[in-house]
């Protein structure tokens, strides 16, 4: 990856900054700073499940029709289960399946053509999926789409507990309660605990106050109507399941959670996938969050425009900015113990080692109360919500989570913070 | 609602903030206060021990009393090494509160034993070897001055009769001044060893040991 000159000017624009900062304000300030945006940001998500009722499922009076629509690329190992789900899926009303097949060149054409009963789409040239579901709407008959991933099974009801959500016509999208499927490795069970508090509360909190930010893709229902008014999905959008939820809701139309509504998809299972998905996810949302500055403090767009997008987006960048500091001091003591090194070196001394020794701060003692008791509360309301039992095996997952997950979620949004400066190629 | 959501959570982490921040200042407060407790039993030992030497001197029989001086003095110059290293670390973590006044007493403190160590060898005729290091404290960080502090801290383990006293030449402290003047240095790291020998600059272990009566 040949690094731009803009890129380079960045990573030591922000190092300066990091620096300065230490220097002027002390190290013990720009964690406060920090902790403080973590505090507020917390606060908004607890006081949103305080004053607002936790959703229960609205009662419905009419059941419209629904088009279950399944692009799918190369998922021979999951595209048959995927469709079972979907066929199984108790509902109320007529459900259409149409699966796209994206120019697979594995054996998932075979596979789908022996189910009976749904629609093939065929496509000659791999599109993707954002290309898929719009070729597919075209041919969609049902007044809801519901948009499932091809390595996604949905629980048999959860149609019948997203659907109710679709309360007027003002309501464009409603998102599910996505877990991991069948988490057995420990990477999986990590990943299932960040899906529950994601899906679980954080979405449901948000779509309480109309500033969801994510239809996510594993599964999505959308009023069609909705989605052709606001020109279906963007093409060439690395994380469209992001773009047309802010597009649905800077066109007015709102994204409620259900998560009632338990959908199982397949999570990365090695390292490397992982990296893969977080750099195209937290590209996209840098990418997006740009692409849709104008609601950022815009009062028109509500909550969305004056505290998920910004504040998420401060929240993650005040992450980046923490490895940054924690970059500088770590470099900063290493230049000086090469300096004592040296020092004892220039007097044939042979110095024991030295380690500068380790402060703990109280701004720091602050910062870990914050975050856990944020954490803490907000897992044990998912786990609530989601009506999940914590188990004693959730335990290493929850530890793991706290001590090193949160760092190699900061890095993953450094890494796709500098890949975006650098407008890299997008590969996965 | 919407206001009044930014308003609770506003509010919410105002108060939270204030909350750990008091629970903080208070822990903060104990262990101040246990530093502050352990430099005035320090003082209190020296004045003891001044005190001991008073009576000394209108006392023939020297032989009971200077043990006892010298084993006070031995006991209170330990645990005056690792109260500094106490309070440094204490200086670095506690933010908010001004470590000036506290270090101030505690090389107040240090500075009498010192002298007393003197009149120990004087009056009992002690064979205390004394360091007087004076090394830099504030930043720019001072290499050499953790380098110098590693060899001397390798000589009082070496030599259980070496005495080291250290002291910063940046905390407007009066006696280092005079030190400074009475013994004709300027910079950091700096000793003097045995009132007589001033060394200026970073030195190594062979050097100061030439200048030492060691006992092991």
């Amino acid at each position: 990856m040949a690094l731009k000159g803009k890129t380079i000017l960045a990573f030591i624009g922000i190092v300066a900054i990091a620096a300065i900062a230490i220097e002027i304000f002390t190290i013990y300030w720009v964690v406060v700073g920090i902790t403080l945006i973590f505090l507020f940001t917390g606060s908004m998500f607890f006081f949103a499940y305080l004053d607002t009722e936790t959703p229960s499922i609205p009662k419905q009076k009419r059941w419209p029709a629904v088009s279950v629509i399944i692009p799918c690329y190369n998922s021979e190992s999951t595209i048959k289960r995927c469709i079972e789900s979907a066929i199984a899926m108790k509902y109320h009303s007529k459900v259409e399946i149409i699966v796209i097949n994206d120019a697979s060149t594995d054996s998932s054409l075979e596979i789908m053509k022996k189910i009976p009963g749904i629609k093939i789409i065929g496509k000659k040239k791999n599109e993707g999926k954002a290309a898929g579901i719009n070729s597919a709407l075209k041919v969609a008959n049902g007044e809801l789409v519901c948009c499932i991933d091809s390595d996604t099974y949905p629980a048999s009801d959860a149609l019948e507990k997203a659907v109710p959500f679709f309360t007027d016509e003002t309501v464009g999208a409603v998102t599910c309660l996505i877990l991991a499927n069948e988490p057995k490795s420990f990477f999986e069970h990590i990943q299932n605990l960040e899906y529950l508090l994601g899906f679980g509360f954080y979405q449901t909190m948000l779509s309480q106050l109309d500033a969801a930010m994510i239809t996510p893709g594993p599964m999505c229902v959308y009023s069609k109507k909705a989605l052709l008014d606001v020109g279906g999905y963007d093409e060439k959008n690395i994380t469209e399941d992001m773009e047309i939820a802010l597009r649905l809701q800077k066109h007015s139309y709102k994204i409620k959670a259900s998560h009632y509504a338990k959908v199982y998809t397949v999570v990365p299972n090695t390292f490397r996938q992982w990296v893969r998905q977080r750099l195209r996810w937290y590209r996209g949302k840098i990418y997006n969050t740009v692409k849709y500055r104008e609601m950022l403090f815009n009062s028109k767009n509500g909550f969305l425009g004056n505290f998920s997008l910004p504040f998420t987006f401060m929240l993650e960048m005040g992450a980046v900015f923490i490895l940054f500091l924690v970059a500088v001091i770590l470099a900063q003591s290493f230049l000086f113990v090469a300096e004592v090194i040296l020092s004892a070196a220039s007097i044939n001394y042979s110095m024991p080692i030295y380690f500068p020794p380790l402060i703990i701060h109280s701004s720091a003692i602050f910062f870990f109360t914050t975050t856990l008791s944020t954490f803490g509360l907000a897992l044990a309301v998912s786990f609530d919500l989601a009506k999940e039992k914590f188990r004693l095996k959730d335990i290493p997952a929850v530890i793991f989570i706290i001590l090193f997950y949160g760092i190699m979620v900061a890095l993953m949004w450094l890494m796709s913070l500098f890949k975006e400066i650098n407008r890299s190629d997008y590969a996965w | 609602m919407v206001n009044k959501i930014y308003l609770k959570a506003v509010a919410f982490s105002i108060i939270f903030a204030l909350a750990v921040f008091f629970v903080i200042n208070q822990l903060d407060s104990a262990a101040i206060g246990n530093l502050e407790n352990k430099i005035t039993e320090s003082q209190l030992s020296v004045q003891e021990s001044a005190l001991f030497f008073q009576i000394l001197s209108d006392n023939p029989d020297r032989e009971k009393f200077c043990p006892i001086i010298q084993q006070k003095i031995d006991s209170q110059s330990g645990k005056n090494a690792s109260l500094i290293e106490a309070i440094d670390e204490a200086e670095k973590s506690i933010f908010i509160a001004d470590f000036t006044h506290l270090k101030k007493s505690y090389f107040l403190s240090n500075a009498e034993l010192y002298f007393l160590i003197k009149k120990s060898n004087d009056v009992c005729g002690e064979n205390n070897q004394t360091i007087l290091y004076f090394y830099r404290d504030a930043k720019p960080l001072c290499s050499d001055c953790i380098v110098q502090g590693k060899i001397i801290d390798e000589i009082r383990a070496k030599c259980n009769n070496v005495k080291s006293f250290a002291f910063p030449i940046d905390l407007n402290l009066g006696f280092v001044d005079l030190f400074k003047t009475l013994y004709g240095f300027d910079e950091a790291p700096s000793f003097v060893v045995n009132e007589t020998t001033v060394f200026e600059g970073l030195t190594n272990g062979q050097e100061i040991m030439g200048s030492i009566h060691c006992e092991n």
